[in-house]
């Protein structure tokens, strides 16, 4: 039963983590290109791996819901996972620089990876256009990530382990 | 030098080489802005229209472009005849169709839902514009509207 308890303890754990991934999008979403999902996305990864994928698809679902299912919605069901595959691989770095860059790089390629959606809609020169017009923005995401993540990335990460250790003793 | 601090300089190196390529393509490419949106919460931003890359041409036409909660305002000059040709000189446009059939699908990167009922009108002046971009001659000081409506 304890088996159980421990499930469902963390099954409420993930939802909660991915309420607050949306939360923080909503409450940052008046600055442009400027958010945190991505570092509490790193920082869930290297606690939790591969069931990052939960509070994820919870977010991603979440923002369906509030915003409507546009097209950009296709973005989101794929933008997100190379950052959780890349933070899986360097789980075990614990350079705050080093997450600055990783997150830093995933800021920058955003608006190429979200780009490859409309390569299949509109061809090539669809996609190199929707580059184009948001590499601006791709630049401030950059440096937003890089800032994130040198500030939030140990405090958060201490925080979440310090959780997980208190839910694994229950 | 360990592998560690190897690692770190090599993602320093990457980053930075990343943002040059990204500022130099942008450099290169940006358009002729000179929005009144603040360039808030959206996926597209701009130069000034003082921007000495932008090609001088002898006709200059202002096109002002509204959708979702961005409205910005981009002088064009050009030698183009018709207003896609101006539009595509600056990257503005995505479409579909061949000559006169030309349709619009997609302003500034933000495209048309159709599944919404979206798509681009063509307004001068606020007077709806019955002819598609590809087949709007242009002229000297014109002003030029894409708006995204929803509802056929």
């Amino acid at each position: 039963m304890k088996v159980q308890r421990l499930d469902i303890y963390r099954l409420v754990l993930l939802s909660l983590l991915g309420a607050l991934l949306f939360v923080s999008q909503v409450v940052l979403s008046w600055l442009p290109n400027i958010e945190i999902v991505s570092i509490l996305l790193i920082t869930y990864t290297r606690v939790y791996g591969l069931k990052t994928l939960y509070p994820l698809y919870i977010f991603v679902m979440m923002q369906g819901f509030f915003y409507g299912f546009g097209h950009w919605f296709l973005n989101y069901l794929y933008v997100w996972l190379p950052l959780v595959l890349v933070a899986l691989v360097f789980r075990r770095m614990t350079s705050p620089i080093g997450w600055a860059i990783v997150n830093a790089i995933f800021g920058l390629m955003f608006g190429a990876l979200c780009s490859i959606l409309y390569l299949i809609l509109g061809g090539p020169s669809m996609m190199i256009a929707y580059w184009i017009s948001g590499i601006w923005f791709d630049l401030l995401h950059c440096g937003g990530n890089l800032l994130t993540a040198l500030v939030l990335s140990v405090p958060l990460h201490k925080l979440l382990c310090r959780l997980n250790d208190q839910l694994s003793r229950l | 030098m360990n592998k560690k601090k190897l690692g770190l300089i090599l993602g320093v190196v990457l980053l930075v080489v990343l943002v040059l390529a990204f500022v130099l393509v942008y450099r290169a490419n940006r358009p002729a802005y000179s929005g009144d949106d603040g360039s808030t919460g959206t996926t597209t931003g701009g130069a000034q229209s003082t921007d000495p890359s932008n090609p001088i041409g002898d006709k200059t036409v202002t096109v002002k472009i509204v959708y979702d909660d961005v409205s910005k305002t981009v002088e064009i000059n050009t030698d183009a005849d018709y207003l896609k040709g101006a539009l595509e000189e600056k990257n503005l446009i995505v479409g579909s169709g061949e000559g006169e059939m030309f349709f619009i699908t997609a302003v500034d990167g933000r495209i048309a839902d159709s599944g919404k009922q979206e798509w681009w009108c063509i307004t001068k002046g606020g007077e709806v514009w019955m002819t598609g971009c590809a087949a709007t001659e242009i002229a000297d000081g014109e002003t030029y509207e894409l708006t995204l409506k929803t509802g056929w």
